[in-house]
C-alpha cells in the first residue's frame, strides 16, 4: 500500500536528531497499513490517526519537561513515539491465535469456531500483550509482523514493555516488572505518558459517523462511540498546566446530556492522571484536567438515541453502586486494620491489671472506649467499659464516678440498649444530688439521665429530671436546649399546655 | 438533619401547640414572621416552612399546604441537604395525596426509588419488629419506651406519615397495656379514627367518669385542627352517651362550629359528616333549646337545600332531634325541610333519612303540617315500586284500588320466582325488577343463575296485605315458599323470604300457615341448604380478598324461629306445639345468634314453658351481650311466679348492673321496672329497688333515662 494513502506524519517536535525521526517515519510508514486493518469494526478509529495524536499529545505533555533538565532524552523520546505506532498494533492483527499471548489462553473452543464478536472481545482485551508479541516477534525477523525487522536501535523490548503495559493496572507486579527502569530510560515516564495520551485521544474525530451508520454497533460500544462524538476536543494549557476536556451537545438534549455524559468520561480521565502525576511529579511537572461544556447554540452535535442514553446511565449507577460498595468495605477495613491496635491496647491494660488499682483499670478503660468509639467500635467500646466499671466505680472520685457512668449510659444506649443505660444512672442520683451545684459533672449526670428517663417513657420523673438539669446548666444555652427538649418532650406526652409554658413565649 | 437552634426548635413547639388549641391564624402568622428573618440557616427557614404547610394541611387548606411547598420551599432554599429534600418530597406527596390533588406525575415513585437507593428508610423497622415482639411476649416494659422513642425520632425527622404512624403505634401500645386513657392525644395526632373508637369503647367499660371528663375537655382543647377533629368527633360518636351533663352543652357547640362548616373538599366533608353524626349520638341529651338550635344550624347549612353526601347526616341529626322539639316547632321544621319530599315519589333511591324524618314529623306534627308532607310526597296518582308505598299508611296515605294491588302482587309472585332459574347453557338469565346482582353457575350443558335480589315488591305489598284476596297472597306464599325451599338459593335472598312469611302471617289461612311451617321446621332446626359457593368464591378463605356476605346459615335459622313465632297462632294446634318447642330448644343453641333470635321468637309467642322461663334466667348469664340483652327483655314479658325464679332473676339483674356494657344495663333498667310491677314479695321488691337506685346514678345517660322514664320498651 503506498505511503501517501496516509497523512503526512505528525512533527515529532522534540526529536532534534534527523535519522532517529526518519527511523522513526520508517516505523510509522511500516505499520500504518497494519494500522489500517480495522478488525474491530465496531471500534473507534484505531488507524494512524490515532498513533499520530497520541504523537502530537506527546508533544504537548512533554514540553514542560523538555524545558527542564529532566528532559527526555532522544532514546527515550523515540521508545516513547515508537509505542505511539505499535501499542494497538495487536488489536489489527487478525491472525491473533497464532500468538503466544492466545495460546496462553487455552481456549476450549477452536479460534475458528468461535463467533466473530467473541473472537474481537478476545482480540480486544489481550490487545496490549499481543502487540507487546507481535513487537518482539519482529526483532531480527525475516517476515516481521510489523512490516519492518526490529532491530537494537529501535529499542523493541522496551517499546514492547511499554505497549504491554498501557492496558494494565499499575499496581500489578507484570506491570512492575514491565517498567522498571532501564539504562538510563525511565520506562515508568514513558509508561505514564503514553497511557495518558491514549486514554487523551477520546475526540469527535475518532467517532466517524457515517462509518457508524454501517455498523451493528452493540449498546456498549455506542456508548463509547457518542461519548468521543460529544467530546469535541482537548485543549492543553501550557501555562495552567491544564488538560480540559470539551464537551459538546446537542442544543435540545444540551440540559440532560451534560448531566450523564461528562461523569461517564470524566472519571477514567481523571482516575489515569491521579495514577500517573505521582510519575510526573518526580520529574518536576505535571497536569491538572478538568471539563468544560461548550454551550454552543450552533452545535453540529447529533442526538444519540435513547437507548444509549439508557446504557450510558446504567453505566453510572453500577459505577457509583461499585464506589458505594468500595467505601463501605473501606469502612470495614479500617476497622480491621485497627483491631491489632484495639486488641493491642486492650491487651496491654488487661496485663497491667494485676498491678494497678481497680479505678486506674477503670479510668484507662474509659479513655480507650472513647477511642474505640469515635472509629465506630461501640459495642467494644461497652464490653470494655461496663466490666471495668462495675469493678472499679467504687474507687472513684463522685465526680468521676458520674463522668463514667454518664460515659457507658451514652456508650449503652449508642448501642441500642436504651434500658440498660438506665439502668446503669439510676443508681447514682442520690450520688449526683449529693455533689454540689456548681459542679460540672452534677449537671451532666442530670442531662443525661433526663435523656434516659424520657428513652425510658418515664414521663414524670424525665421532666423533673430536665427542670433539674436546666437548674444546674452551666450556660444560657445549655438552659436554652434543654427548655426546647422540655417543651418538645411535654408536647409529646400531650400535655399543650405544659408545652407552651416551656416555650414560654406567647402568641397572641 | 441539621441542627436546629433552640430558638427555632422553641417557636416549632410553640406555633404546633397554638394551633392546635385553635389559633391556626396566629401560629400561621408567627411562622411567616419568623421565616422572614435575618440569620436563619435554610435549614431552619424549611423547618418553620414545614410546619406551617403542616398546620395548613391538618386544617384540610391543602391547596395552601401545596403552595408553601411549591412558592416557598422549592428552589429557594438552595443549601438544605439530601435528607431535608427527601423530607420536602415526602411531605408535599402527603399533601397532594391527602388533598387529592392534581396529579404530581411520577415525582411520588421517583422519590421512592430515590430514598431506597439512597437507604433511606422511615423508622427502625427492626426496632419497631422487636418492640412488637415484645409486646406479644407481655414485655410492655420495653415495647412501650422502644415505641416511644421511635416517635421522638419521628418528630425530630420532620416527615408527617411516619410521625403519624409512630404516633399509631404508641396508642395501640396503651391500649394493650390498658392505659386506653393515655391514648387519646395519640390517635389525634395519628390521625387514626380507627384506634380512636377502640379507646372510646375501652373508656365506656371502665365507666370512670373522670377519665371520660378528662378524655372529652382534651379533644375539645386539643383536636382543633380539622383532621384532628375528625377524630375527636369519631370518638364523641361513641363516647355521648358517658358525657358528663356539664359538659353537653360545650361539647355540642364544638360540634356544631364543624358540623356548620360548608366542606370544600374530602377530608372537610368527612369531618363535617362525622360532627354531625356525633351530634345524632349526644341528641338524646339535649334539651329543647339545644335541640332546637342544632336543628337551626342544620336547616341554615348548605347542604340542606342540596342532596350531597353531607344532607343524610345533617337528615338524621335533625330527625334525632324531632322527639325533643317542641311541637309548635315542628310545623316550622316541616317546612323547612319539604323541599326534600318533592319528587321524592319519582326517585327509586330515594332519600330514606329524609323518608324518616318525615315519618317522625308527621307522628308528632299537628294536621296542617301532616298535610303538607303528605301532599309533597305523595304528589303522583301512583308510586308504582317505591319505598314510599312501604310507609304510605303511616302518612295516613291510602294507596289505589284493590285491583292494582292485585295486579301487584301477581307481578311480585312471578318476580320472586325469578331469583333462581334453572337454564341451558345457551339461555340467559331474566333479571328480576330490583336485582342488586347476578351470578351463574354453569355445571355441564346446565347452568344456574342466582340473583342477589332486592325485596323492594314484597315489602311495598306487605302494609297493603289486607287489600289482597286470598287467592293473591296463597299465589305470593307460593314464590315465597318455593324459594326459600330452593337449595340453589342463596341464604340473604332466603332471610328476605322469610321477612316476606312474617309480614304476611296475619293475612294466612290456617293451611297456608301450616304449609309454611312445613318448609320452616327444618331450617328452624338449623337444616339449611344454599347453593355452594365454597368452588366458585370461597368467601371466608382468608387469602380471599374479595369477601361478600351472602348471609349465615345461623341467621336463616333464627329467622325461621322467629317466622315461627309469628305465625304460631295461625298454625293447627298440633303445629303449634311443635313451633314452640322448636323455639325454647334453640334457647340452648350453641350458637349466640340463633339464641338470640330465639329469645326475641319465645317474646313474640304467647306463652312459654316454665322450663324456658329458667332458660331466660340462665340466659341472662350468656357470655354474649346481646343474648344477655334479649333474655332480660323476655323475662320483662314471661316470668314464672316462684321464689326460686324471683331469688335467680334478682342475682343475674345485679350481676348484669355491673356489666361494662350500657346496653346491658340499660335492659337491666327497663326489666327490673318491668318485673318491679309484677313481684309480690317485699324482699325482691326490696332487692330490686336497690339495683334501681344504682343504675338511676349510672354512668351513662341512657340507663338513668331508661330507669327514669315511663317507655314501653328500651
Amino acid at each position: 500500500m503506498p505511503s501517501s494513502q496516509f497523512p503526512p506524519p505528525p512533527p515529532f517536535e522534540h526529536l532534534a536528531d534527523e535519522a532517529i525521526r526518519a527511523r522513526l517515519v520508517n516505523l510509522r510508514e511500516s505499520v500504518a497499513p497494519i494500522l489500517s486493518n480495522n478488525v474491530l469494526l465496531h471500534f473507534t478509529d484505531h488507524s494512524v490517526n490515532h498513533s499520530d495524536s497520541l504523537a502530537r499529545f506527546v508533544d504537548d505533555l512533554i514540553r514542560p519537561l523538555q524545558c527542564s533538565d529532566q528532559r527526555l532524552s532522544p532514546d527515550e523520546l523515540f521508545i516513547l513515539y515508537a509505542a505511539c505506532y505499535l501499542h494497538d498494533i495487536g488489536m489489527q492483527f487478525e491472525k491473533a491465535n497464532e500468538t503466544q499471548v492466545i495460546a496462553a489462553l487455552n481456549l476450549i473452543t477452536p479460534w475458528h469456531d468461535i463467533p466473530l464478536e467473541d473472537r474481537q472481545n478476545i482480540i480486544r482485551q489481550n490487545h496490549a500483550a499481543i502487540s507487546a508479541e507481535m513487537v518482539r516477534n519482529s526483532v531480527n525477523a525475516e517476515a516481521p509482523i510489523v512490516g519492518l525487522q526490529l532491530t537494537g536501535d529501535y529499542f523493541p523490548n522496551y517499546v514492547a514493555a511499554i505497549s504491554e503495559g498501557h492496558t494494565l493496572q499499575i499496581e500489578s507486579s507484570r506491570y512492575k516488572a514491565l517498567t522498571a527502569y532501564g539504562p538510563n530510560l525511565r520506562i515508568e515516564l514513558l509508561s505514564a505518558l503514553l497511557r495518558i495520551a491514549d486514554i487523551l485521544d477520546l475526540s469527535r474525530r475518532r467517532a466517524n459517523r457515517p462509518k457508524a451508520l454501517t455498523l451493528n454497533l452493540s449498546l456498549e460500544s455506542q456508548t463509547h462511540w457518542w461519548r468521543h462524538h460529544y467530546t469535541e476536543d482537548i485543549v492543553i494549557d501550557q501555562n495552567k498546566k491544564l488538560v480540559s476536556v470539551w464537551f459538546d451537545f446537542p442544543p435540545t438534549r444540551a440540559a440532560e446530556y451534560r448531566k450523564v455524559v461528562p461523569q461517564t468520561q470524566m472519571p477514567w480521565i481523571e482516575a489515569e492522571f491521579q495514577r500517573q502525576n505521582p510519575v510526573f511529579h518526580r520529574y518536576g511537572f505535571g497536569w491538572s484536567v478538568g471539563s468544560v461544556i461548550n454551550d454552543r447554540t450552533d452545535s453540529v452535535a447529533e442526538q444519540m438515541p435513547d437507548s444509549v442514553l439508557a446504557e450510558m446511565l446504567k453505566q453510572l449507577y453500577r459505577q457509583l453502586k461499585r464506589d458505594e460498595q468500595e467505601h463501605s468495605q473501606m469502612v470495614v477495613k479500617l476497622f480491621d486494620d485497627a483491631q491489632p491496635h484495639i486488641e493491642r491496647r486492650i491487651s496491654e491494660l488487661e496485663s497491667r491489671k494485676g498491678s494497678m488499682s481497680a479505678g486506674d483499670y477503670l479510668r484507662e478503660a474509659s479513655r480507650i472506649a472513647t477511642d474505640l468509639r469515635e472509629i465506630g467500635a461501640v459495642r467494644t467500646a461497652v464490653e470494655l467499659l461496663r466490666s471495668a466499671y462495675s469493678a472499679g466505680q467504687e474507687e472513684l472520685s463522685d465526680t468521676e464516678r458520674l463522668s463514667i457512668a454518664a460515659q457507658l449510659a451514652v456508650l449503652t444506649r449508642d448501642d441500642g440498649d436504651a434500658s440498660r443505660a438506665f439502668e446503669t444512672l439510676r443508681a447514682l442520683v442520690p450520688l449526683a444530688e449529693s455533689l454540689a451545684d456548681g459542679k460540672i459533672e452534677k449537671f451532666l449526670f442530670w442531662k443525661t439521665w433526663a435523656n434516659s428517663l424520657i428513652d425510658a417513657f418515664a414521663n414524670d420523673l424525665a421532666i423533673a429530671a430536665l427542670h433539674r438539669a436546666i437548674a444546674l446548666a452551666p450556660s444560657q444555652q445549655e438552659k436554652e436546649v434543654l427548655s426546647v427538649r422540655l417543651a418538645e418532650i411535654q408536647f409529646l406526652l400531650g400535655n399543650i399546655e405544659g408545652a407552651l409554658n416551656a416555650s414560654s413565649v406567647t402568641v397572641s | 438533619m441539621a441542627e436546629i437552634s433552640p430558638t427555632i426548635r422553641k417557636r416549632l413547639i410553640e406555633c404546633r401547640s397554638t394551633a392546635m388549641v385553635g389559633n391556626i391564624d396566629a401560629a400561621l402568622g408567627v411562622l411567616e414572621r419568623e421565616v422572614t428573618s435575618d440569620g436563619l440557616s435554610d435549614s431552619e427557614r424549611l423547618a418553620l416552612l414545614l410546619l406551617k404547610a403542616e398546620l395548613l394541611y391538618l386544617d384540610c387548606r391543602e391547596r395552601e399546604a401545596l403552595a408553601v411547598f411549591e412558592n416557598e420551599i422549592e428552589g429557594k432554599l438552595l443549601s438544605i441537604s439530601q435528607e431535608e429534600r427527601f423530607v420536602v418530597g415526602q411531605n408535599k406527596r402527603d399533601v397532594i395525596f391527602g388533598g387529592f390533588l392534581a396529579s404530581q406525575g411520577r415525582s411520588g415513585t421517583f422519590l421512592h426509588d430515590q430514598q431506597t437507593m439512597a437507604g433511606k428508610k422511615l423508622g427502625n423497622a427492626a426496632v419497631i419488629v422487636n418492640a412488637y415482639e415484645a409486646a406479644r411476649s407481655g414485655r410492655h416494659y420495653e415495647a412501650l419506651p422502644t415505641l416511644w422513642r421511635e416517635l421522638l425520632s419521628a418528630y425530630q425527622q420532620r416527615v408527617w406519615s411516619y410521625y403519624r404512624q409512630a404516633a399509631r403505634r404508641v396508642a395501640q401500645e396503651f391500649i394493650q397495656i390498658g392505659w386506653a386513657h393515655m391514648a387519646d392525644f395519640y390517635v389525634v395526632i395519628g390521625q387514626d379514627t380507627k384506634t380512636a373508637e377502640t379507646i372510646a369503647d375501652q373508656l365506656l367499660n371502665w365507666r370512670n367518669v373522670e377519665f371520660i371528663d378528662a378524655r372529652v375537655n382534651r379533644l375539645i382543647l386539643h383536636a382543633n385542627l380539622k383532621r384532628h377533629s375528625i377524630v375527636a368527633c369519631g370518638m364523641f360518636v361513641r363516647l355521648a352517651d358517658a358525657v358528663a351533663d356539664g359538659q353537653v352543652i360545650p361539647t355540642t357547640r364544638w360540634l356544631l362550629q364543624r358540623a356548620s362548616m360548608v366542606p370544600t373538599g374530602f377530608l372537610e366533608e368527612a369531618l363535617v359528616k362525622t360532627a354531625w353524626d356525633a351530634l345524632v349520638s349526644l341528641s338524646p341529651r339535649f334539651d329543647s333549646d339545644t335541640a332546637m338550635e342544632v336543628v337551626n344550624v342544620a336547616t341554615l347549612h348548605e347542604s340542606w337545600k342540596e342532596k350531597d353526601r353531607v344532607r343524610e347526616h345533617i337528615v338524621r341529626a335533625v330527625d334525632a332531634c324531632i322527639g325533643i322539639l317542641p311541637v309548635d316547632y315542628l310545623s316550622k321544621v316541616a317546612e323547612k325541610s319539604i323541599h326534600m319530599a318533592k319528587g321524592m315519589s319519582d326517585d327509586i333511591n330515594l332519600d330514606k333519612d329524609a323518608l324518616r324524618l318525615f315519618l317522625h314529623i308527621t307522628s308528632r306534627a299537628d294536621a296542617k303540617s301532616k298535610e303538607l308532607i303528605r301532599e309533597a310526597l305523595y304528589n303522583k296518582p301512583s308510586v308504582n315500586l317505591n319505598p314510599l308505598l312501604i310507609v304510605a299508611e303511616e302518612f295516613g296515605k291510602t294507596w289505589g284500588n284493590r285491583d292494582e294491588a292485585e295486579r301487584l302482587a301477581e307481578v311480585v309472585a312471578r318476580d320472586v320466582r325469578l331469583q333462581v332459574q334453572r337454564l341451558n347453557k345457551d339461555e340467559e338469565f331474566e333479571k328480576p325488577q330490583v336485582s342488586l346482582g347476578q351470578m351463574t353457575l354453569t355445571a355441564g350443558p346446565k347452568k344456574v343463575g342466582v340473583s342477589i335480589y332486592s325485596d323492594l315488591g314484597l315489602r311495598a305489598l306487605i302494609p297493603h296485605r289486607k287489600m289482597l284476596s286470598e287467592d293473591s297472597i296463597a299465589l305470593l306464599m307460593d314464590s315465597v315458599l318455593a324459594m326459600l325451599h330452593e337449595p340453589e338459593n342463596l341464604i340473604s335472598n332466603k332471610v328476605l323470604m322469610i321477612n316476606a312469611i312474617t309480614g304476611l302471617a296475619d293475612v294466612m289461612t290456617p293451611k297456608l300457615a301450616d304449609q309454611a311451617f312445613e318448609i320452616l321446621e327444618p331450617i328452624a332446626l338449623g337444616n339449611v341448604t344454599s347453593i355452594d359457593l365454597s368452588k366458585a368464591v370461597p368467601p371466608n378463605h382468608p387469602l380471599n380478598p374479595n369477601r361478600m356476605d351472602f348471609g349465615d346459615p345461623e341467621t336463616i335459622q333464627g329467622g325461621a324461629l322467629l317466622a315461627l313465632a309469628t305465625l304460631e297462632t295461625r298454625l293447627s294446634s298440633e303445629l303449634r306445639d311443635r313451633a314452640v318447642r322448636i323455639i325454647e330448644e334453640a334457647m340452648v343453641n350453641p350458637h349466640p345468634e340463633v339464641r338470640r333470635l330465639a329469645f326475641i321468637a319465645a317474646r313474640r309467642v304467647e306463652a312459654i314453658s316454665d322450663s324456658a322461663v329458667i332458660t331466660a334466667v340462665l340466659g341472662t348469664r350468656d357470655n354474649v351481650e346481646d343474648v344477655v340483652i334479649e333474655a332480660f327483655l323476655l323475662l320483662g314479658d314471661h316470668i314464672k311466679d316462684t321464689p326460686e325464679f324471683w331469688n335467680s332473676v334478682v342475682y343475674s339483674a345485679k350481676l348484669a348492673s355491673q356489666s361494662p356494657s350500657s346496653e346491658i344495663r340499660r335492659v337491666v333498667a327497663y326489666t327490673t321496672k318491668r318485673l318491679s310491677e309484677r313481684c309480690k314479695d317485699d324482699s325482691v321488691q326490696r332487692q330490686l329497688t336497690d339495683i334501681r337506685s344504682l343504675l338511676e346514678s349510672d354512668f351513662s345517660y341512657s340507663v338513668r333515662r331508661e330507669i327514669s322514664s315511663n317507655s314501653s320498651g328500651p
